[in-house]
């Protein structure tokens, strides 16, 4: 009875260690041989995937025919995508399309698979330095910064000079619903009167497009906007093409900054 | 007191009674108010001549139809922000919340019995950010037939609907709900529908049936219809195919909606006699009462709105939607793309171009264009360039144009567009379910030809001239404007400067400075517009809209020409047709009356008459009414009037009450000079000597064989202007010869029979293949087989109430 006992705890084991074998990482790539940049597509997401090796299980469906085009269709109905390409990559429950100019297959696979296979790193949140952020928004480097609310995922400092309050510093966090995405994670600067004004936004965690950091321009673009925005016209500012979801967690969290520093403005 | 505050302010309503057709019948049983496609219009309409609608005053209206007798208040859906047919909207999507949320909470206060679903209550966000139902939402929720609602897709066969009891007074009413939206009920077959009882059901059985049915014209016609359970009303929603009020299909009533609410739907139900016509013991009555000024505000609502009026007052749009209905082959499309594109490239991200394409369904189920296969192949590969290159689809349009022969591959090759995706998504049917979806928008748009253009919502109905549509895309913009719009025109000519009590005048017309100037207060002109309340059919509204373009300061009122008053105008100013509009003599002294409406009025005495032929005043004043009389004058040689022939017939064994009918050939007198000086008369008809002698046979087989005319009249139809006119005798089993020997000649009393037939026509001043005569009195327009039906229809009801009197 003892060594059926033991026998079966070997068993239990030998499966355990099976299973901790990661499965590969199933990528489709769809692509049209009558496509002129057929062939560089192809090159660049084999050479995107080659150092992962056989963790990544790469296979290629040409959607001249009928039957390719029907895998391609259930693809993009499954996965919902939402600007179908003329390439199209798909990784897990993860696509990219690459159309005209816009080469998101060729320039983005590589991030793509490092950041799918990379374990969760960019999914945490950072230790942001507040104060810094706050005398460098405020331009007061005697400004002190204190903790006074915590609203959800958000923290909200109070920011002091010269013995008078200045205004408010929010650490906001969201954690975005998609694999390759980082979470956002930013400092929003907020003065006081007459209503509650952004003052400043910096980022915590980089922006990014599917792992890939924005360029300096874009982003630069994109934070500059909330800039003078009262909690009236927070929430319309032009998202950042490829990061829709980071782009959203940004407005929405600057509108609801506002309405906290209203609220903890009131105490 | 307050009772007779309400009672005065019933009085106060302006040439309308709560009680139709008061005087002639009793009480009804019970009374259902019924609204639908309200789109969130909380205010009034912003229309500067006749601002109608509005929740407050529709709530006022409301509570005094519950002072006089049970009410059954319904919606037929439709009724939140956003969709289709939303002009309000300007995109803002928290500016649309709140308009569902104060519709639903108005709607609440005004106590729904039942308030149904359409798509744009499907789209809304009835939980907040907490999960919770939001506030406003759970004052219509309760309404909302909830526990006895379809699926939104209902089975093709087998169709199981539950129905909800409701008591209207002492009557048990059984509540209906079909899902919203025609495109899911289209396939439906309802002859297999089967009514289930609620849960709760406490055996007593429904003895009115009504349905509410979002789902278009003809989907509601069909369902009532093809229904095996008996519907005696059906609400129809969703989308208006006409602009009848109210219609019958078999025993059933069908009404339809007033846009916005502008006019609140009442129906009255009678109980029929024992025993009486139409296979139903109702007698529904509908009707629409306008939203108009006179009906004051009720203070709970207008309280909940107040604070909101300025976030409701309508504004331009910070993004509007161009839809562009076309045909690929369609040459005027062609010609107005060049101006469509400059226009929307110019304006940029303001406005998003769509294309919509206008094709058809064979009866086998296949799809048509009107310029043949090759036009519904182009339209498929245009459908599908836009879905997957939209920034290149004006290159395609532009590469096609000399090209019609083309095989698109090559196109395809030239622009860079992937082969592979347009030729999968043809062979998958993706052009197919575009092309459907554009159909069944184009039914709900109620786009009649192409190309049609839809500016946020609303059909365009202005020059398709670069310069006018800019002008009209940046005036529907928000603030502010886009950089093209500088160059763009506020106005072109004065017609487009409207405002009530002032005088509009387009300034600078047609350059980029051109403004409306209101400085000038309009001449205050009185005016008595005389109207019988309850005629068939009258004009009189769209006419007052179009006095008032041209005098702004006109206030008038509605005077029924029955009364004393009424004849005593009759009688001074010689007024021979109704509607007749008498304008005070100082009307002249307005800026342009002579250019713009001098032609279309007379001078009578110190007042001026606007010319019963420019208004088409229609009722005759000097004949008497016949109630329940319909004289139909065709020509039956011609396809159309042939068919009315045949359309009224079939009618008349359709109709549950019927009208008095008689059917006459169109006869003329045709008059010519002779060399005396004199008038030498003689009988004519449209096809000539044949058709008069045709007239001839046809008064001949009434005289020998009344109870056969009908079917002669439709074996002759279907040899319509044979000379072969013994076949259609012979197969009603009429002696050819004998009918020959009176018709032939024709023997006195039947040409006497032809002349009266000439000299009514003649007294009508009538003309056309259709004259159709309403109950001796009124000279209907009947443009189409529809037209044909609603007025028989309605005249066969009136015939019924005189019967029954």
């Amino acid at each position: 009875m003892r060594n059926a006992a033991w026998l079966l705890a070997l068993c239990a084991a030998s499966a355990l260690a099976q299973s901790a074998e990661p499965a590969p990482l199933q990528a489709t790539l769809y692509l049209s041989q009558d496509d002129p940049r057929a062939t560089r597509a192809r090159e660049a997401v084999q050479a995107a995937a080659r150092p992962f090796g056989a963790r990544i299980d790469l296979v290629e469906v040409g959607i001249d025919d009928l039957e390719g085009y029907k895998r391609l269709k259930a693809a993009e109905r499954d996965l919902e995508i939402a600007e179908p390409g003329e390439v199209t990559l798909t990784v897990g429950r993860f696509a990219l399309t690459s159309k005209g100019a816009r080469r998101d297959v060729e320039d983005l696979a590589e991030a793509v698979f490092a950041r799918l296979l990379g374990g969760d790193e960019h999914k945490k949140r950072r230790a942001p330095d507040v104060a810094a952020f706050a005398q460098a928004a405020f331009g007061s480097k005697d400004a002190q910064v204190a903790q006074d609310h915590q609203d959800g995922a958000d923290t909200y400092y109070e920011v002091r000079s010269g013995g008078a309050r200045i205004g408010w510093v929010v650490d906001v966090y969201r954690r975005l619903a998609c694999p390759v995405c980082s979470d956002a994670q930013f400092l929003i600067a907020v003065k006081n009167a007459p209503l509650p004004e952004i003052v400043s936004v910096k980022p915590v965690r980089e922006l990014e497009r599917y792992g890939k950091p924005l360029d300096a321009d874009a982003e630069r673009g994109f934070l500059a906007a909330f800039k003078g925005r009262t909690e009236k016209d927070a929430q319309p500012v032009d998202g950042v093409s490829g990061a829709t979801k980071t782009s959203r967690a940004y407005m929405q969290g600057a509108a609801e900054a506002l309405k906290g520093v209203r609220r903890g403005d009131g105490k | 007191m307050k009772r007779a505050i309400l009672l005065l302010l019933a009085l106060a309503l302006r040439g309308e009674t709560l009680f139709a057709e008061a005087g002639e019948s009793p009480r009804p049983a019970f009374t259902i108010l019924f609204s639908a496609e309200a789109h969130a219009a909380l205010l009034p309409c912003d229309c500067p001549l006749q601002p109608l609608g509005g929740v407050a005053r529709r709530a006022t209206l409301i509570k005094r139809f519950r002072e006089r007798g049970p009410v059954l208040l319904l919606d037929a859906g439709g009724w939140a922000a956003g969709g289709l047919y939303d002009e309000e909207s300007d995109g803002d999507p928290a500016r649309d919340r709140l308009r569902s949320e104060l519709m639903a909470q108005c709607m609440g206060l005004m106590a729904y019995s039942a308030v149904g679903w359409g798509d744009e209550e499907w789209a809304l966000e009835l939980r907040g950010e907490d999960g919770n139902l939001r506030d406003a939402y759970g004052q219509v929720l309760p309404q909302r037939v909830f526990t006895h609602w379809p699926d939104r897709d209902l089975p093709a066969k087998d169709l199981r609907l539950t129905w909800t009891p409701m008591d209207a007074g002492e009557s048990r009413v059984g509540l209906l709900a079909v899902p919203d939206n025609e495109g899911r009920s289209t396939g439906v077959d309802f002859t297999t529908l089967r009514l289930l009882h609620p849960p709760d059901h406490d055996g007593r059985e429904p003895e009115f049936a009504l349905a509410l049915a979002p789902v278009g014209e003809e989907t509601a016609e069909r369902l009532a219809r093809e229904s095996p359970v008996r519907l005696d009303l059906v609400l129809s929603g969703g989308r208006k195919a006409s602009t009848r009020e109210s219609w019958r299909a078999g025993a059933t009533v069908i009404a339809n909606f007033e846009y916005q609410v502008r006019k609140l739907g009442v129906a009255e139900v009678y109980r029929r006699p024992a025993g009486g016509a139409g296979g139903s013991p109702w007698d529904v009555r509908v009707r629409f009462v306008p939203l108009g000024p006179e009906i004051p505000d009720d203070p709970e609502i207008a309280a909940l709105l107040a604070p909101h009026l300025e976030t409701l007052k309508r504004q331009g749009k910070e993004r509007l939607t161009l839809e562009f209905w076309t045909m690929s082959e369609c040459p005027f499309c062609e010609e107005a793309r060049a101006d469509v594109q400059q226009v929307v490239e110019a304006l940029g991200a303001r406005v998003r171009f769509e294309p919509h394409f206008v094709v058809s369904r064979a009866p086998d189920g296949t799809f048509r264009a009107l310029h043949g296969p090759r036009e519904l192949e182009e339209n498929k590969v245009q459908a599908l360039i836009w879905k997957y290159y939209p920034e290149k689809f004006f290159a395609w349009l532009a590469w096609r144009k000399d090209r019609r022969e083309a095989p698109w591959e090559d196109g395809a090759r030239e622009l860079g567009i992937l082969r592979a995706r347009i030729a999968g998504a043809l062979a998958t049917g993706e052009a197919d379910a575009i092309l459907e979806a554009d159909r069944l928008l184009a039914l709900r748009r109620q786009v009649q030809g192409t190309p049609t253009l839809v500016l946020g919502n609303r059909i365009y109905e202005g020059d398709l001239e670069r310069l006018k549509l800019l002008s009209a895309l940046c005036g529907m913009l928000r603030e502010p404007h886009p950089e093209a719009c500088a160059g763009a025109p506020k106005c072109f000519f004065d017609a487009q400067c409207r405002k009530r009590g002032f005088v509009g005048r387009c300034l600078d017309a047609g350059t980029p400075a051109a403004r409306c100037d209101f400085s000038q207060p309009a001449v205050k002109v009185g005016a008595e517009v005389l109207v019988e309340p309850h005629a068939l059919w009258s004009n009189h509204e769209a006419i007052l809209e179009i006095l008032v373009g041209y005098l702004p300061g006109l206030a008038w009122r509605e005077i029924d020409p029955h009364t004393e008053a009424g004849r005593a105008l009759v009688e001074q100013y010689g007024i021979e047709r109704f509607p007749a509009y008498l304008l005070d003599e100082n009307a002249s002294t307005e800026e342009r009356f002579a250019a713009n409406l001098g032609q279309a009025t007379a001078k009578q005495g110190e007042r001026w008459l606007v010319k019963p032929q420019t208004s088409g005043a229609h009722r005759l004043a000097n004949r008497e009414r016949v109630r329940g009389r319909a004289d139909l004058f065709v020509s039956r040689f011609t396809r159309n009037g042939q068919e009315a022939v045949d359309a009224a017939l079939a009618l008349l064994d359709e109709l549950p009450d019927k009208p008095d009918l008689r059917i006459h050939d169109a006869l003329y007198w045709q008059e010519d000079a002779r060399p005396d000086g004199g008038i030498t008369r003689q009988l004519a008809a449209r096809g000539g000597r044949a058709e008069l002698e045709d007239a001839a046979l046809a008064l001949a087989v009434r005289r020998l064989a009344p109870e056969k005319f009908r079917a002669y009249l439709k074996a002759r139809g279907e040899r319509r202007a044979s000379l072969y006119w013994d076949l259609a005798l012979k197969a009603v089993e009429l002696d050819p010869a004998a009918v020959r020997k009176l018709a032939e000649g024709p023997e006195e009393g039947i040409l006497r029979e032809m002349e009266a037939s000439a000299d009514l026509l003649a007294a009508l001043e009538a003309g056309g293949d259709i004259v159709l005569l309403g109950e001796n009195c009124e000279v209907l327009p009947v443009r189409s087989s529809r037209d044909l039906r609603y007025f028989l229809e309605r005249i066969g009801r009136r015939n019924a109430g005189v019967k029954q009197e």
